[in-house]
């Protein structure tokens, strides 16, 4: 036990598939998880989970654990779109998908935490941007353009797969919905 | 009513029966009823039956009557009057236009006057000044005329009117004469209602006792002659008399409701009901009964308006219904109105529609509702901070006590706030002796709090000392004074209102042992009763309640499960269509009369008694009483520290952020942020504590006793885990140099500690909820106890266990869930089989319960509840039945971690042989760094246990 050991309790609102991502985030940050449990009647549906290990490390491990629950990363480039960029459970965590009027584009990113927020700032400053000017973006936010654009600051271990004419076609709940 | 050319009544030349007429009624009506039928005989029946208060069965003599011309007038007359003495003035008027018509055609002196009178009655009902040109025609018509008779009947009706246009004087010569010509010929009801007459005169003289003392013998003339109709006016005004300025508290607010409730009973038309609904909803109104005052405003009006409109009446309603605002801003007292901006908004308001009723009764010409008016907007100017030029001039040594003191308490405000200290200390002491002799009680707290204020203000510590206690005396006696729940309630907070204000005053000029006192005044009604009852069963309708309430929790699990609880939930047919809005609502209808009939059984059978300061002294531990209070719209914590040495100190801090944020984590329903808690977060508290008490703890070389008297939300504070030491570090938290119990007050704690303990049993009993998802492995700890352990198998065997165990068991321990319901209905849950165990167990048939009992659940310390200064729920309960002490929870517990089981598991080794279970606990709780799995662990792992009960 760390001499500066500290604990945090988490709701776990997924129930196992919560603790079963906290407890994977935890092995890698290197703290320890338990369920945790209170003797009240109140919530009696809801699971708990306690935390433990050093200050940074239980911190770290509760960040990482909230950015991943929230799933993967959706940026809708779809003409109408209300909410281009958003976090989606239904999209596994490392995962960007581009959607566009044509087609859309799934990225896998092997290290997420460096690699997402350049990608995504990418797109969007490139791709948003250009449509703007652009007036109908046409151009900028096709599927082949924003596929090679993609292609270009995606590191090598990433993976990028494009599907033409098929925006509805990705069976993560959320992606196709506004 | 004289009728023209009859005979008076009381005079013999009327006859058999009429001569009974004026002091027996029954036997006037006998007498009457065995005379041959004549007109006249028949008139003087319907006037019999008219006194008596048989108004339509008058009504029912005349009609069949076939009078010749010269007699139609005089049956004319005796119909309208019938009508008139019910309030239907619209009804009666034709009858005496008619009789008018039939005398002037005679040229009857005597006839016209009678009947211009009569007029005169119609008009002063739906009163208007214009109104005067038409009583001026009638004393014109009186000229020439020389019965006496009917000429005390003029000067009564001028003696009405000049009541109307707030000439006293006059209206009491006039009541007099009249009385007087009645008295000549015992008429015992005529001359009643001269007197009621003469009594409002007296009354607008502000002769109070007077006028009530004349009222109340012509209720008592009424009876004796058995006049309904006489006793129902004497009762109006008598209701009027008692409930103007009548506080709450006063056997006068009772005779007054009485008095009223009792004529409404018996009252048949609508008049007479809203002259009784206008007094009724004024007592509502002083007694906090807000809701029943806007019922009898509401009713009063609508009858006013069914009866043709009236402006007096649209005035009356006015300034009831601004009377009623006021009070529900807290207006009631001059001290307790809270000038926040949403108060002024309000009092802006209703100075606003004072105003409106002020021109309406200008406009109806009626000076003393003016008057009245004007004397409320003096005093929303002074509650709103606004300037006041009447103030000044307000007392005056010719109005009875109760003005006196009211005017002498807007006076005190008005110097005040003018920075004319000393003569606002003159006059709060003046407004405390008239409220004194005026018996007014709540005033002449309101004046004695006001006095201990300014002379802080002054700086004369001494008198502010004395003033408190002055306060506090009056306050005392009017403890337990009212009989029912809302009022009891409303004198409650405003008396909680006064204590808090003066607590804060006795700790600012550190008078430590006067907080105690006045800390222990603010509770322990209900908890020292608890202790008192004995073995008595709880009242049959509280048994109702409680299990209503069940059935409604039951209802409600269905609908949202997550909330309330995890018992069974089987709605019975008649909840099981309601929604949850409906539930809900019943729900806090139940708790709310849950608390009212637990304060009111408790403070009724058992009382309060003042704690008694030596037996405080004699306690050999360390006392720390923390009271949270709201004192001039900022929420301060008051402390008070008391040596077993009789050193004393005290503190008053502010509530800053920092305690806001903690006080709501600790009392929020989710209770995420709660089970985060660490130490660390409860270092604000060590702002609460005296310097004294600080080095004391430092200097400590074996732990010291101390008992803890939490308030409110500071009953979720886990005492132990406060670190004591401005720097971190082992040895440095409460618990290190300290065994705490707690204790709801120092009375209960007295009552305790003195009671009888009978020799405990030596073994242990525990029930674990199978379905609980805890392994409950601390029960292994109470395999120690000598007589062993015996682990309950079933749900069922838990309450006769814990309940009434005493003689078998030493300790019982359950484990199970815990919920927060607030007072009696505070419970341990079973899943699937509903509440285990409630407080309402403990108080219900005869208890016994074992020496300790260990609810080591969540939150079996400290339930939900409104009233910060009455905790009532599980531990408390389970101590008035008969343990001595409980193991007992902050808030949530951990269910499943090691250092909490091990916790519980060594504190159950040890109450198998020791008398300390505070002790015990705190040397478990010291020892907790050699079996931590983590070296800072969170509160709810293991700080959130407590011990209730003594050292």
């Amino acid at each position: 036990v760390p001499e500066d050991a500290t604990s945090e309790v988490v709701r776990l609102d997924d129930g196992d598939q919560d603790m079963e991502l906290l407890r994977r985030v935890a092995e890698e940050c290197g703290a320890d998880v338990e369920r945790a449990g209170v003797r009240s009647s109140i919530d009696p549906g809801v699971l708990l989970a306690i935390v433990t290990g050093g200050t940074a490390t239980v911190a770290l491990t509760l960040e990482r654990w909230r950015d991943r629950r929230q799933g993967g990363q959706v940026i809708d480039l779809r003409p109408g779109a209300t909410n281009p960029l958003r976090r989606d459970r239904g999209v596994l965590y490392g995962y960007v998908v581009v959607l566009l009027k044509d087609g859309r584009v799934e990225v896998h990113l092997k290290e997420p935490a460096n690699h997402l927020a350049e990608l995504v700032q990418h797109v969007v400053s490139t791709c948003l941007g250009a449509a703007s000017d652009s007036g109908d973006g046409d151009g900028a936010t096709g599927l082949d353009h924003v596929a090679d654009l993609i292609k270009e600051i995606a590191t090598g271990e990433s993976t990028v797969q494009v599907h033409r004419d098929d925006p509805s076609g990705h069976g993560g709940a959320g992606v196709t919905g506004q | 009513m004289k009728y023209p050319h009859l005979p008076p009544v009381g005079d013999p030349a009327g006859g058999p029966g009429w001569v009974e007429a004026g002091s027996d009624l029954v036997s006037a009506a006998a007498l009457l009823g065995r005379r041959e039928g004549s007109v006249r005989v028949d008139l003087q029946r319907a006037e019999v039956l008219r006194r008596q208060g048989h108004g339509p069965q008058a009504r029912a003599v005349l009609l069949a009557l076939r009078p010749k011309v010269a007699e139609a007038p005089l049956v004319a007359l005796a119909l309208a009057n019938s009508h008139w003495t019910q309030g239907d003035a619209v009804s009666a008027r034709e009858p005496y236009e008619q009789a008018l018509a039939a005398w002037t055609e005679a040229g009857d002196a005597d006839g016209i006057l009678a009947a211009r009178i009569g007029l005169c009655r119609c008009e002063r009902m739906n009163y208007d000044k214009s109104g005067l040109g038409l009583l001026g025609t009638a004393v014109a018509a009186a000229e020439g005329v020389t019965d006496v008779h009917v000429l005390a009947d003029l000067h009564r009706e001028q003696a009405a009117w000049a009541l109307l246009t707030g000439d006293s004087d006059a209206a009491l010569g006039f009541a007099e004469q009249a009385a007087a010509v009645h008295a000549s010929v015992e008429d015992r009801y005529l001359q009643g209602l001269a007197d009621v007459l003469r009594a409002r005169a007296l009354n607008s003289q502000h002769e109070r006792s007077l006028a009530v003392e004349l009222m109340r013998r012509q209720v008592d003339v009424a009876i004796t002659i058995g006049s309904a109709e006489l006793k129902m006016v004497a009762v109006v005004y008598l209701g009027q008399f008692l409930q103007r300025g009548v506080v709450i508290g006063t056997p006068e607010w009772s005779a007054a409701k009485e008095v009223l409730d009792d004529a409404l009973e018996d009252c048949d038309d609508p008049f007479t009901r809203a002259e009784l609904l206008l007094p009724l909803a004024h007592l509502y109104t002083n007694s906090g009964q807000f809701d029943e005052a806007q019922r009898c405003l509401d009713e009063y009006g609508t009858l006013y308006q069914a009866l043709g409109g009236n402006k007096i009446a649209v005035a009356n309603l006015i300034k009831a219904s601004a009377r009623l605002d006021l009070a529900r801003h807290g207006g009631m007292s001059l001290r307790s109105v809270r000038l926040n901006p949403v108060a002024l908004a309000g009092l802006l308001k209703i100075r606003n529609d004072f105003r409106r009723a002020a021109r309406a009764y200008r406009r109806a010409g009626l000076e003393p509702g003016a008057r009245s008016a004007r004397w409320h907007i003096e005093l929303v100017d002074i509650l709103g901070a606004r300037r006041t030029k009447g103030a000044r001039e307000l007392p005056s040594e010719g109005r009875d006590a109760l003005d006196r003191s009211r005017d002498n308490l807007l006076r005190a405000e008005f110097e005040a706030r003018a920075g004319n200290l000393e003569e606002a200390l003159a006059a709060c002491r003046r407004a405390e002796a008239a409220a004194i002799e005026a018996g007014a009680t709540t005033f002449a707290v309101a004046a004695a709090s006001r006095s201990a204020e300014i002379a802080l203000e002054l700086g004369d510590h001494g008198q502010t000392v004395v003033h408190v206690r002055s306060a506090i005396d009056h306050a005392e006696s009017i403890r337990a004074a009212v009989a029912s729940g809302p009022a009891r309630r409303h004198i409650a907070g405003t008396l909680r209102g006064h204590y808090e204000a003066a607590l804060v005053l006795a700790a600012t000029i550190g008078e430590a042992d006067l907080v105690i006192e006045i800390a222990e005044r603010l509770r322990t009604e209900r908890l020292a009763g608890l202790l008192r009852r004995g073995r008595d069963a709880l009242p049959a309708d509280l048994t109702v309640v409680l299990s209503e309430l069940d059935r409604v929790n039951d209802a409600l699990l269905i609908h949202e499960p997550g909330v309330r609880g995890i018992r069974s939930a089987v709605a019975s047919d008649d909840l099981a269509g309601r929604d949850i809005a409906g539930l809900r609502a019943r729900h806090g209808e139940l708790q709310a009369q849950l608390a009212e009939r637990t304060t009111e059984l408790f403070a009724d059978t058992y009382g309060a008694e003042p704690v008694n300061m030596e037996r405080v002294a004699a306690i050999d531990s360390h006392i720390l009483m923390l009271i949270p209070v709201s004192h001039q719209d900022h929420d301060s914590i008051v402390v008070v520290w008391r040596a077993p040495t009789g050193e004393s100190h005290c503190t008053i801090t502010p509530v800053d952020d920092g305690l806001a944020r903690l006080r709501t984590v600790l009392t929020h329903r989710d209770y995420l942020d709660r089970l985060n808690l660490t130490e660390q977060h409860l270092a604000p508290l060590r702002a609460l504590l005296p310097q004294a008490f600080l080095a004391c703890l430092e200097t400590a070389v074996v732990p010291i006793k101390v008992v803890i008297v939490p308030t409110g939300w500071l009953w979720a504070v886990p005492f132990a885990a406060i670190p004591f030491h401005r720097d971190p570090g082992p040895g440095t938290l409460l618990l290190d140099r300290a065994d705490t119990v707690l204790a709801p007050s120092l009375r209960f704690l007295c009552a305790l500690t003195d009671r009888d303990t009978a020799a405990a049993a030596g073994s242990a009993v525990s029930w674990h909820d199978p379905a609980s998802g805890f392994d409950a492995a601390e029960l292994a700890g109470l395999g120690g106890h000598p007589g062993g352990h015996v682990r309950l198998a079933e749900a069922r065997q838990v309450r006769e266990a814990f309940v009434r165990g005493g003689a078998t068991w030493r300790t019982a321990v359950l484990a199970a869930h815990g919920n927060r319901e607030p007072g009696l209905a505070h419970a341990v849950l079973a899943r699937g089989t509903g509440s285990v165990l409630t407080a309402a167990d403990f108080l219900n048939g005869a208890a016994r319960a074992p020496r300790y009992v260990s609810l080591a659940s969540c939150h079996s310390g400290f339930p939900d509840g409104t009233d910060q200064h009455e905790p009532l729920g599980l531990a408390l309960a389970a101590l008035a039945a008969g343990a001595s002490h409980v193991i007992s929870a902050h808030f949530e517990i951990d269910a499943t971690g090691e250092l909490m089981t091990t916790s519980l598991q060594r504190l159950y080794e040890a109450m198998a042989r020791t008398d300390d279970p505070p002790g015990a606990l705190a040397r478990v709780l010291r020892e907790r760094v050699q079996y931590a799995p983590v070296t800072r662990p969170l509160l709810y792992q293991w700080a959130a246990l407590t011990v209730i009960g003594t050292h």
